[in-house]
């Protein structure tokens, strides 16, 4: 779960760099963000991970180990108490070796009680926690047993052999040529026991060869009673009877009555075989008291423990109930874990969330900190352009005054005393007229130059004559300009608002000429609610006013500029191949 | 003689009154009674004055040549007005001249028609400068076909004034039509007729036609 969070987030910010390839920024989230989740989730695991104070493993080993001793020592009930506590705390550190090993020391105990439904239930558990560790020993042991209790007391031949040879298998694997020898040996009295002497016999070979080095003084009576068994099944009686002999004799003296017990039983089934009735008999009746013997110790060791018998049953519930506290635990922990992760999903959810707002809000924050830079940046170029057309329009003011008043006048003067000098002496030279043409001619030149930067008609008798002057003027064979207005023709604004006006038509004016191709061009005049509606129009080719942006050609930056400073809007609507058509309004100020 | 013809001047330099004042000073019966360099007080001045003529320009500080005219005019013409001007705008013309001004002078024309232009207003005609006349007369011909150019200097019998109103006449305008057209009142248009048919020994506007016809400043 943790890693699938992981992952998308990862490809959730991949997605997002998709997205804005420019934008390096996000790195820093995405560093940030899987830090800050790490974080989040050690924060949820910490209380996963913590436990009541349990002991070392080496304090439960120790605990293991004592109870082997309690065991040894006869003391089974101390024995299980600490086992148990062991398993307990074996559970809880989720060990399994040390709940394997736990296991084994509680069954062994019940072996010894001959409690062996018990028993066989715990090896069982053990086998299935020791399976999963690599402790081969310890596997060794249990399988072993096991393959004593299914043999021995379930006689479940079959069943204890695969067990038996698993152990061996362990302890081929650890070169444990002792433990080897005695499970073989094991395997062999099972094999015997179902008649499948043919089958225990190389086992039975490997016991004979390596007993002597590695096996033990408690095993030679049953080893002897083995060979006995298989040398009557040879119907070798000779060795057979040496063999169980041996058997019998080692039995007393080590004191093994119960394999002693199986010696006189085996003997006695030989012996009936053999016909020999008698001896038979008599084997049977000293099998039969060393029987009587075992089960009365047996009763006596029961007896013993019957006093615990009932804590057994006891303990058995207090082991299940370990098992299921801690089932229960791990359910609440796993229902805890389930619940972390929700509420760790609900809250990175929510902080990635909040990041991509985040995100967004910055962004738009910069591109509204963009917007509003190339806002006053449009808007100083516009008061820059402004400013140079009205620094234009003063200074043209002022050359045209200048021409037309000083200039001019002093022209005129100069041709006023050139024909009073002609008068005068009556001496029509031909230098005088020359100098009377060159006189006119500079005359026409400053008229034209004055003219231009500032026409008569408009400062003398305002916008709507020059207009009008301004279509005429303009009208060739080529192009027709069309004048048609609703306002009076005497209609004054402030020179200013007048000379701006006039100058932007003129411009528009000069692109029709130059661009537009057309025949023909109107001008339409028109007042409203204080606003100057004019309206320029032709039927020239026109253009693509979605390619093009206002601005960029035909000095239409300027006029844009110009009427904006006025407070007035600009529109151009124009196709290709059906002429263009500006619609500018602008609000007057003073009006006569 | 007669009484001098009394004038008074009324441009803000003064290099071109005094150069105005140098070339009438030429003229024996005209007499530069008085000169203003602005138009504040231009109405009391030439009343003071008792000018015949008043010889105006346009752009004047204070108070400029239209704002005195339409002065004059709301308060009846002292005097016949000559504007004398740099400006040769025709609309402008058309509109000074509506305010019953009687004669317009471009600067440039200055030297060359000052004199016949006070004699010719004195004598209740209106005058153009040349230049001018014959950019009104230009104006509203060029559209006519029938009309060709001519070069005054062929018709030394006629001045180009006469001869653009013996072209008109023969066009079929009527005296109202032409007055308008040149920006001249109807009994000017008259007064030039008159002598137009003198100056020919017409008997009746036929022979006007027919001189027009005959001298080609009309297409048959």
């Amino acid at each position: 779960m943790k890693g699938k969070i992981t992952i998308i987030t990862l490809q959730f910010f991949k997605s997002i760099n998709k997205k804005d390839r420019n934008s390096y920024t996000l790195f820093i989230p995405q560093t940030l963000i899987l830090s800050l989740l790490l974080f989040v989730l050690n924060l949820f695991n910490t209380p996963i991970c913590a436990q009541e104070k349990v002991p070392s493993k080496k304090e439960i080993a120790q605990l293991v180990k004592e109870a082997n001793e309690y065991m040894k020592a006869g003391s089974f009930d101390k024995s299980l108490m600490k086992s148990r506590l062991a398993l307990q705390y074996a559970i809880a550190i989720k060990d399994d070796n040390l709940t394997a090993t736990s296991y084994n020391t509680i069954a062994a105990n019940f072996d010894e009680l001959a409690i062996h439904d018990k028993a066989f239930f715990y090896y069982k558990k053990g086998l299935w926690h020791a399976e999963k560790t690599n402790n081969d020993i310890l596997k060794n042991w249990i399988n072993n047993n096991l393959g004593n209790i299914y043999c021995f007391d379930k006689q479940q031949y079959e069943k204890g052999i695969v067990h038996y040879k698993k152990s061996l298998e362990y302890s081929d694997k650890l070169h444990d040529i002792k433990q080897t020898v005695f499970t073989k040996l094991n395997i062999t009295w099972a094999y015997f026991d179902i008649g499948r002497f043919n089958d225990g016999l190389p086992y039975l070979k490997y016991v004979n060869k390596y007993h002597e080095k590695y096996g033990d003084e408690s095993t030679i009576v049953v080893l002897n009673m083995l060979n006995g068994m298989y040398s009557a099944y040879k119907n070798d009686t000779k060795k057979a009877n040496s063999f169980f002999q041996n058997a019998i004799k080692s039995g007393i003296e080590g004191e093994e009555k119960s394999d002693l017990s199986y010696s006189y039983q085996e003997y006695s089934k030989f012996l009936s075989k053999t016909g020999d009735y008698k001896k038979a008999y008599e084997n049977l009746v000293l099998y039969n008291q060393i029987t009587a013997e075992l089960n009365n110790e047996e009763k006596l060791k029961k007896a013993n423990v019957a006093g615990i018998n009932l804590e057994i049953d006891e303990y058995k519930r207090e082991i299940d109930k370990i098992e299921n506290q801690y089932k229960t635990k791990q359910n609440i922990l796993l229902e805890n874990q389930y619940k972390n992760k929700r509420f760790t999903i609900i809250i990175i959810s929510l902080f990635i969330i909040i990041v991509i707002l985040f995100y967004f809000f910055f962004q738009n924050t910069r591109l509204k900190q963009k917007n509003k830079l190339k806002d006053i940046k449009n808007k100083m170029q516009q008061n820059m352009i402004n400013a140079s057309i009205d620094g234009q329009e003063i200074e043209r003011k002022k050359i045209a005054a200048f021409l037309h008043d000083n200039i001019s006048g002093l022209l005129t003067s100069a041709g006023l005393h050139l024909s009073a000098f002609s008068s005068q002496n009556q001496l029509p030279t031909e230098e005088i007229t020359k100098t009377k043409a060159i006189l006119e001619e500079a005359h026409d030149k400053v008229r034209d130059l004055s003219h231009e930067l500032l026409p008569a008609l408009l400062s003398k008798f305002g916008l709507f004559y020059a207009l009008q002057d301004l279509c005429e003027k303009n009208t060739t064979t080529i192009i027709l300009f069309e004048y048609s207005s609703t306002i009076a023709t005497r209609t004054r604004y402030n020179e200013k608002f007048e000379m701006k006006i006039y100058n932007i038509i003129s411009e528009l004016f000069n692109n029709i000429i130059k661009h537009s191709q057309a025949s023909k061009a109107k001008l339409i005049l028109q007042e409203n609610n204080n606003l100057l509606i004019i309206q320029v129009s032709d039927n020239g080719k026109g253009f693509d006013t979605e390619k093009f942006e206002i601005g960029e050609n035909f000095g239409l930056n300027q006029i844009q500029a110009r009427i904006d400073k006025m407070n007035g809007t600009f529109s151009i609507y124009s196709r290709i191949g059906s002429g263009t058509s500006v619609t500018i309004k602008v609000p007057y100020l003073d009006r006569k | 003689m007669a009484e001098k013809i009394r004038i008074h001047l009324a441009d803000d330099h003064q290099v071109l009154v005094d150069g105005m004042k140098s070339l009438l000073h030429t003229i024996s019966n005209f007499e530069v009674v008085g000169f203003s360099l602005d138009g504040s007080a231009l109405y009391d001045e030439v009343i003071k004055d008792k000018a015949d003529i008043l010889i105006l320009d346009i752009d004047m500080p204070e108070k400029d040549g239209i704002e005195v005219i339409k002065e004059f005019a709301a308060k009846g013409f002292p005097c016949k007005v000559i504007i004398l001007s740099s400006y040769d705008n025709l609309k402008l013309i058309k509109e000074v001249m509506n305010l019953g001004v009687s004669g317009y002078l471009t600067k440039k024309c200055a030297g060359e028609n000052i004199v016949e232009a006070i004699q010719a207003v004195s004598d209740g005609q209106e005058y153009f400068c040349k230049t001018v006349r014959e950019k009104i007369f230009n104006t509203f011909t060029k559209d006519i076909p029938k009309i060709n150019k001519y070069d005054p200097k062929t018709h030394s019998i006629l001045t180009g004034r006469e001869l653009e109103i013996i072209t008109l006449i023969s066009l079929e305008f009527s005296g109202k039509e032409i007055s308008e057209l040149l920006f001249i009142s109807t009994n000017t248009v008259e007064t030039h007729r008159k002598n137009i048919m003198r100056k020919l020994e017409a008997k009746n506007t036929i022979g006007l036609v027919k001189y027009a016809l005959k001298n080609n400043l009309i297409k048959s």
